[in-house]
């Protein structure tokens, strides 16, 4: 879109009554090639495209999209807005737009359309193969192999025009084992922000073999009894406890709205002292990080805990001013379809000294939750519930025998106190994210740690 | 640019150049308008209008697909290249795009013109007024993040190479309320929402009472001893326990050996009493449609009758790799791969009420909540999950629990169903079960 005309589009915004205008323009080519049983079963392209226009007056946020960039047409959906804006309208014209600071530059090798779809099935196969040689009990293996290359422009009536290009992909492998009637499923995903370089440097042998030999555990775990006792959280995924149960909480969008149990504590301790956490934008080919936010501003590392004290919470425009809280570079949508608003990049517990061996021997009777298996949370009451995929019982320090159908339920509040055991093996793991603001690449991240007390689920 | 008509008559022709042995096509357009409220001032005010046109195109019976939101013709040409493309990766499969029918003339409610005239003003009253009767029910509401109302319109087209052109259009408004409990130290959260094709079917009035009672209810909660219990999945949380497992009825999941019920045609999975229907034609059910994502027509279909497994569900594909017929169940959006799924899921009601279960039951526990589902795995069939609901004894009702959990497989769950009540949650728009006796789960607290 010409400059000349975001200017108009964005005066438009103004006149119509707002304190503030923005445009974001999003072309996004995503691309899929997925096998079943060593066949292609799903190869798949889509272009997504799209505009969508942001006022905001006094807090309020007043938002259109279309897939329609006909100038005529973006007029008339600030038109539409405009009608339910209560304040004064008028002639007014947005600054002049210049460039603003570049974001952090994240290398990417190869373009993924430069490899195109084609040389995708090659690795899949392997990936297929290495699964099924681990025993005659796997089933079947589902892989798929996913890139997207977004083009993002963002435009505003303070001036700021920013582009970002953003290239990310990933690999799927979900792999089923099933013996007597019995059935057990489990998948590794590991993705990046980079090109096709990730996909030739992934070892697909040993990704497939782990899930394989997990699928194959579990098939023949014993079910986890059902009470309260200590929990050691394995490193890398086990940070979605803290992602769900603490990280949604300390977003200015929950508390803006009174919805979370930290509102009003920065400054105070809301964990043990051996937690530290950060939510980091900016680590280098991260699947969760970014270069410039979608309000344009370019990210950050952002220190949410030190020493187990809230030091601020995440944010975005909106957020922030009704907070009072610097913006963070965390405004974030899935697509133009969004309101962007602050949302979690790459969040994860920072290493502590101990070693996780050490952790495990300190637990006399509880859990080894090895891999997690996704879960939820109610900002609101902080109630969380998560489901573990890999489990082991300890018993007098020790490893004993795998787990089955175990899920953690606590208070997200409670958890962060009940934290005594930080280990040093910090690990980090991707996935997406569910909010308001739509779904959004994102990774967990922590070392394995030890938590003295949750409920657990089972039999 | 061009509109979804023109989009798709450009493609048809310029499939046809490129010589491909057949093809479909999905195009959609929609428009939208919702508004979100917090303390009675406009939190969030968004409209939308957009459109998608996605293909399947078939070569040496090899499906490839591919979709664009960008109606240039360079774009459109873009995705008839990447299918062409897409096909020649993928392997064969074995369909044969049906061929245009005469659908049933059945009006199944699910577009309304008076939806239409619907504005921001009317859905910020509506937002209003479920506030407003929401804190109409004093100190106990602390405070009320989620509220908001939403208009929905949308058209599609599915057009196909054998000259196949089905239609249809839908309108929705939906409202929904999202409330923060407190009485002493505990809290508690009560959400409840509604949507109908007519708007003036959607009460404020009566989402802001059921969001409050489900909140209400469970204050003051606290768990009991773990331990082996009966209990009732209530009609509030029956019909999600039922959908978590959907996926397991799917042929296509069947023939890649993700679901436990590989080979049980024509066996008991559970007692004589409990059936599963999907309803395809009934008006005032919101998945009703005449004609399926691949141009099947649809029907009702026994799934589970009298505890007998009869069939599985069937597209295109999974039909013809099991050499079974295509009974109406695929679904697609423009975007997407061609899926399964049901329509309107419906388990026939019992004869007993709820308090003739509670009854039953004499102690247990009625689970009326349902904490997330990342415990639940519809391939091992287990079920996980952290519970709220009400303690049972001496068939009444005893005090609220929570911060407890359930854990059963769900084939168990099946066998162990002693009774299923008269009843539906009111307002239940597609999933269609009533409460659920089941004889013993295990919960922990």
């Amino acid at each position: 879109m010409e400059q000349n005309k975001m200017e108009r589009v964005l005066s438009a915004g103004l006149s119509a009554g707002a304190d503030f205008s923005e445009i974001f323009i999003e072309e996004t080519r995503s691309a899929t090639v997925a096998l079943r049983d060593g066949k292609v079963e799903t190869a798949v392209s889509g272009i997504d495209y799209g505009i969508g226009i942001r006022l905001i007056r006094d807090g309020e946020v007043f938002y259109a999209y279309t897939s329609e960039d006909a100038e005529e047409i973006l007029l008339s959906m600030i038109q539409d807005l405009s009608l339910a804006i209560a304040s004064s309208k008028g002639l007014r014209e947005a600054k002049p737009l210049a460039y603003g600071p570049p974001g952090l530059q994240h290398t990417i090798l190869i373009q993924p359309v430069d490899r195109g779809q084609k040389a995708k099935p090659e690795y899949l196969r392997r990936a297929d193969k290495a699964a099924r040689e681990v025993s005659p009990l796997i089933q079947q293996v589902s892989a798929g192999m996913s890139d997207e290359t977004s083009h993002i422009l963002i435009a505003n009536s303070e001036g700021l025009i920013a582009e970002d290009k953003r290239v990310r992909s990933r690999l799927s492998l979900n792999v089923t084992a099933s013996e007597n009637g019995e059935i057990f499923s489990a998948h590794e995903a590991p993705g990046a922000m980079a090109g096709f370089e990730f996909f030739d440097t992934l070892n697909y042998e040993e990704l497939a073999a782990k899930a394989a030999e997990r699928a194959l555990t579990m098939l023949k775990a014993d079910y986890a009894e059902g009470r309260k006792m200590p929990v050691i959280l394995g490193n890398g995924f086990g940070g979605v406890i803290f992602h769900e149960a603490c990280g949604h909480p300390l977003e200015t969008e929950a508390v803006r709205l009174g919805a979370s149990p930290f509102a009003g504590k920065i400054g105070q301790q809301i964990a043990h002292s051996a937690v530290s956490a950060v939510d980091d934008g900016t680590i280098l080919n991260s699947w969760g990080s970014i270069s410039i936010d979608d309000e344009g501003m370019p990210t950050q590392k952002t220190q949410l805990i030190k020493d187990g004290i809230l030091q601020t919470f995440l944010s975005d425009r909106v957020g922030a001013e009704a907070v009072g809280v610097p913006r963070s570079g965390s405004a974030r949508r899935e697509s133009y379809r969004y309101a962007p608003v602050s949302r979690m990049r790459n969040t994860y517990i920072e290493a502590g000294s101990s070693t996780p061996a050490q952790l495990i021997q300190s637990v006399e009777d509880g859990i080894y939750a090895v891999k997690m298996g996704g879960g939820s949370v109610n900002p609101s009451t902080g109630e969380f519930n998560f489901a573990v995929e890999e489990g082991y019982k300890i018993e007098h320090g020790k490893i004993t025998k795998p787990l089955r159908g175990a899920t953690l339920i606590g208070l997200g509040q409670e958890i962060l106190m009940q934290i005594s055991g930080v280990a040093n093996d910090f690990e980090i793991a991707a996935g997406m994210c569910g909010a308001s603001s739509g779904s959004v690449p994102v990774t967990v991240g922590q070392p394995t740690i030890k938590v003295d007390e949750i409920l657990v689920g089972g039999r | 640019m061009m509109n979804k008509e023109a989009a798709i008559e450009f493609v048809t022709k310029a499939i046809r150049r490129e010589g491909a042995d057949a093809f479909d096509i999905m195009a959609s357009s929609a428009r939208s308008l919702s508004v979100e409220l917090y303390k009675s001032k406009i939190k969030n005010l968004e409209t939308s209008a957009e459109k998608g046109i996605g293909v399947r195109i078939f070569r040496n019976e090899a499906p490839g697909y591919a979709y664009t939101e960008n109606f240039s013709e360079d774009s459109l040409n873009k995705m008839i290249r990447d299918a062409m493309e897409h096909a020649e990766l993928s392997d064969p499969v074995q369909i044969v795009l049906p061929g245009p029918v005469t659908l049933p003339d059945i009006d199944l409610k699910r577009y309304d013109a008076t939806a239409e005239t619907i504005d921001a003003d009317y859905l910020k009253r509506l937002s209003l007024e479920m506030e407003s009767h929401a804190l109409g029910y004093g100190d106990i509401v602390v405070n009320i993040p989620h509220l908001g109302a939403g208009l929905a319109l949308s058209s599609s087209i599915l057009a196909a190479s054998t000259g196949s052109w089905y239609s249809v259009q839908h309108s929705s408004l939906s409202a929904g309320i999202g409330i923060l409990l407190e009485q002493g130290e505990s809290k508690k959260m009560g959400y409840f929402g509604d949507s109908h094709p007519r708007p003036e079917n959607v009460s404020s009035e009566y989402i802001a009472e059921k969001a409050v009672q489900k909140g209400k209810k469970l204050l003051g909660a606290f768990p009991v001893a773990s331990g082996e219990f009966p209990f009732i999945l209530s009609k509030e949380v029956a019909p999600s326990v039922i959908s978590f497992f959907r996926s397991i009825f799917y042929a296509e999941n069947v023939q890649k050996n993700m679901s436990r019920l590989a080979g049980k045609i024509g066996e008991s999975i559970a007692p004589s009493f409990f059936s599963l229907h999907d309803i395809a034609h009934h008006p005032d059910m919101a998945a009703s449609r005449l004609v399926d994502g691949e141009g099947v027509p649809t029907s009702d279909l026994e799934v589970i009758q009298n505890g007998k497994l009869m069939t599985y569900l069937y597209t295109l594909e999974s039909a013809g790799r099991a050499g079974e017929r295509p009974t109406g169940h695929g679904f697609r959006s423009y975007s997407g791969k061609v899926s399964t799924g049901f329509h309107n899921m419906v388990v026939p009601r019992g004869e007993q009420t709820l308090s003739d279960l509670l009854k039953s039951m004499h102690r247990g526990i009625l689970v009326e909540k349902l904490e997330g589902a990342s415990g639940v795995s519809p391939v091992s069939g287990d079920i996980s999950i952290g519970i709220q609901g009400h303690f049972v004894e001496n068939g009444e009702i005893s005090h609220p629990i929570d911060r407890m959990t359930m854990n059963i497989n769900f084939f168990d769950l099946l066998s162990r169903i002693q009774a299923v009540s008269d009843e539906y949650e009111p307002g239940r728009r597609s999933v269609f079960v009533p409460d659920i006796f089941v004889s013993s789960a295990a919960f922990a607290g």
